[in-house]
């Protein structure tokens, strides 16, 4: 109804515009005094001014008044306002000042731009999922390649400290390292498992790996989590849906170790 | 002021002075006479040294000031002759009488010449300034060739009243066979039409503006906003605005001063511009403007 009576008016105001226009045309063939119209026009200054916005406040609304009643004048202002492309630079400040923060949360959740906004937000999901995945797995891959270095020394020092001219060496220091502790570290590796630090299974797990190379991708090693679940890093074997599996595996293997050096190979596939 | 120009061109703070004053006299002065000392000193900070150190030297009579303006602003006077003429030969005419009106062709008392150099203020900008002389230069020679005379728009709505007065220009009911309510009708068309130049002079100037800018000199929105240093947005509102306030003051004239009632002015206001539409269709198939507003409209 309120649009009704928009163009309703805009109807009027159009045929007025045109009335006055032939009205303008029909008076000047009549003839009329021009000199003392144009002794109350602008001069070049103050209509450049005005054009270019850099007149003051209440001459600005002098110039107004007389504009809104004086056809040449504003022909002149409105070449002069082209001229300056004062319409290229209105626009970037009017967009960010008139725009209230309800009003472009508005903007921002209308149908228009959620079309365009769900799609991407669901790609941009997939993808970060699959980023997150890529790097767990990496990740878990460097923990294995990263310990290493770490490890060699240890197993040298195993090495040193175990009989020289030994074929087997891993199997050796693995043998050493748990036999020489295994009234003292039992109990602490006990604990450490009940707790599920997993310190102690760590060196056997290390020494797996010092003989597994390269390192076996994640799920084929989670296929063999219950055969031999101390080959698992210690990420994985913290996980709550595995912890239980492996913590009834671990105190399988270490029950052996208490009764002879551990060998994973050994470790009975049915157990 | 003229620490401020790059190039000062030898004047000195007396040549400069009056320059100043004047036009702190036409902009601010003569508006506010009692004006803080802190509007003066923005104002003079805000003026464009270099060009108005310029035009200064120029008005001295200095020969050097003078091929720099001409070098540096001749491409600019011959756009504008361009724009202001409708050929080739008018607008290099009007781009040579230009710098003879700059100079001034007659003499003041003090012995220098009386041109046009003596109204730049320094406000705007100079180029911009030298448009505004070319234009109305051009509008100033074509009312003497076609002796085409500007009439007050103010005058041509007391016409379009007392026009609405005497004779009958809108016709609601045009297609009506009956020829009482053709009559009514048409007299309810003119009593309509002179409310509607009543109340667009009883508009503020500002919207006054817009509306002559938008509906009288056929702008766009952005061009009209534009002018008034607004955001197309927000000259649209404020024409959505003026659009509700014209029908209120339209519908109070007729019902306070032509007795009508309110059921009678909606139904006039409808009819009226039901006829209207079907007139103006065949103007749009004819005149682009038109077909570029009602797209606007329709947008």
């Amino acid at each position: 109804m309120k649009q009704a009576n928009n163009n309703e008016v805009d109807l009027l105001l159009r045929a007025l515009a045109r009335e006055r226009t032939s009205a303008a045309r029909q008076s000047g063939s009549d003839g009329g005094d021009a000199e003392n119209i144009s002794s109350d026009h602008l001069d070049a200054d103050e209509l450049n001014s005005y054009a270019e916005g850099l007149a003051p406040a209440p001459a600005r609304a002098r110039y107004t008044e007389h504009l809104a009643d004086c056809a040449a004048c504003r022909s002149v202002v409105v070449g002069l306002t082209q001229a300056a492309g004062v319409a290229n630079r209105l626009e970037a400040p009017e967009q960010t000042r008139g725009a209230g923060f309800w009003q472009r949360l508005g903007e921002f959740l209308s149908p228009k731009v959620l079309g365009y906004a769900i799609p991407a937000l669901v790609l941009a999901a997939v993808i970060g999922i699959g980023f997150v995945a890529l790097k767990q797995r990496e990740g878990t891959q460097f923990v294995a390649q990263n310990e290493r270095p770490v490890e060699a020394p240890l197993a040298a020092q195993n090495k040193s400290d175990s009989a020289p001219g030994s074929a087997a060496q891993p199997q050796a220091s693995v043998q050493n390292g748990i036999q020489s502790g295994t009234t003292s570290e039992l109990p602490r590796e006990k604990s450490a498992l009940e707790g599920e630090k997993l310190q102690a299974p760590l060196r056997i797990r290390d020494l797996m790996h010092w003989n597994l190379k390269p390192p076996r991708p994640l799920h084929q090693r989670l296929s063999s989590t219950l055969r031999n679940p101390l080959s698992l890093p210690k990420n994985v074997l913290k996980s709550a849906k595995i912890s239980h599996a492996i913590r009834t595996r671990l105190s399988a293997c270490k029950r052996m170790t208490c009764m002879g050096p551990i060998v994973p190979e050994v470790i009975p596939r049915n157990l | 002021m003229l620490g401020r120009a790059t190039d000062s061109h030898g004047l000195t703070a007396e040549t400069i002075t009056p320059r100043v004053k004047s036009a702190v006299d036409k902009y601010i002065l003569r508006d506010d006479p009692q004006a803080s000392a802190e509007v003066i000193q923005d104002f003079i900070d805000k003026l464009q040294a270099d060009d108005l150190c310029l035009i200064v030297a120029c008005e001295q009579g200095n020969q050097k000031a003078w091929t720099d303006l001409v070098e540096r602003f001749s491409a600019t006077v011959r756009s504008a002759a361009r724009s202001a003429s409708s050929n080739e030969e008018g607008a290099e005419d009007l781009a040579q009488s230009i710098w003879a009106e700059l100079h001034g062709l007659r003499v003041r008392e003090d012995g220098k010449p009386a041109g046009k150099l003596a109204y730049y203020s320094g406000r705007g900008s100079l180029a911009g300034w030298l448009r505004a002389v070319v234009a109305q230069l051009a509008i100033d020679q074509h009312r003497k060739q076609s002796r085409l005379v500007q009439t007050e728009e103010d005058a041509d709505f007391d016409r379009i009243i007392q026009h609405g007065q005497d004779e009958t220009t809108w016709s609601g009911h045009g297609a009506s066979p009956n020829p009482e309510l053709q009559i009514s009708a048409k007299l309810a068309g003119a009593q309509m039409q002179k409310a509607l130049a009543e109340s667009v002079k009883q508009m503020s100037a500002e919207d006054r503006l817009l509306v002559k800018l938008y509906y009288f000199d056929g702008l766009r929105l952005r061009e009209a906003g534009a002018v008034l240093g607004v955001h197309e947005a927000t000259a649209s509102r404020r024409l959505t605005r003026i659009h509700a306030e014209l029908r209120q003051q339209v519908e109070m004239f007729l019902i306070e001063r032509e007795g009508w009632t309110q059921p009678e002015t909606a139904q006039a206001f409808s009819e009226v511009a039901l006829s209207l539409e079907a007139d103006i269709e065949p103007l749009l198939a004819t005149e682009p403007v038109l077909m570029k507003k009602e797209n606007e409209v329709a947008g």
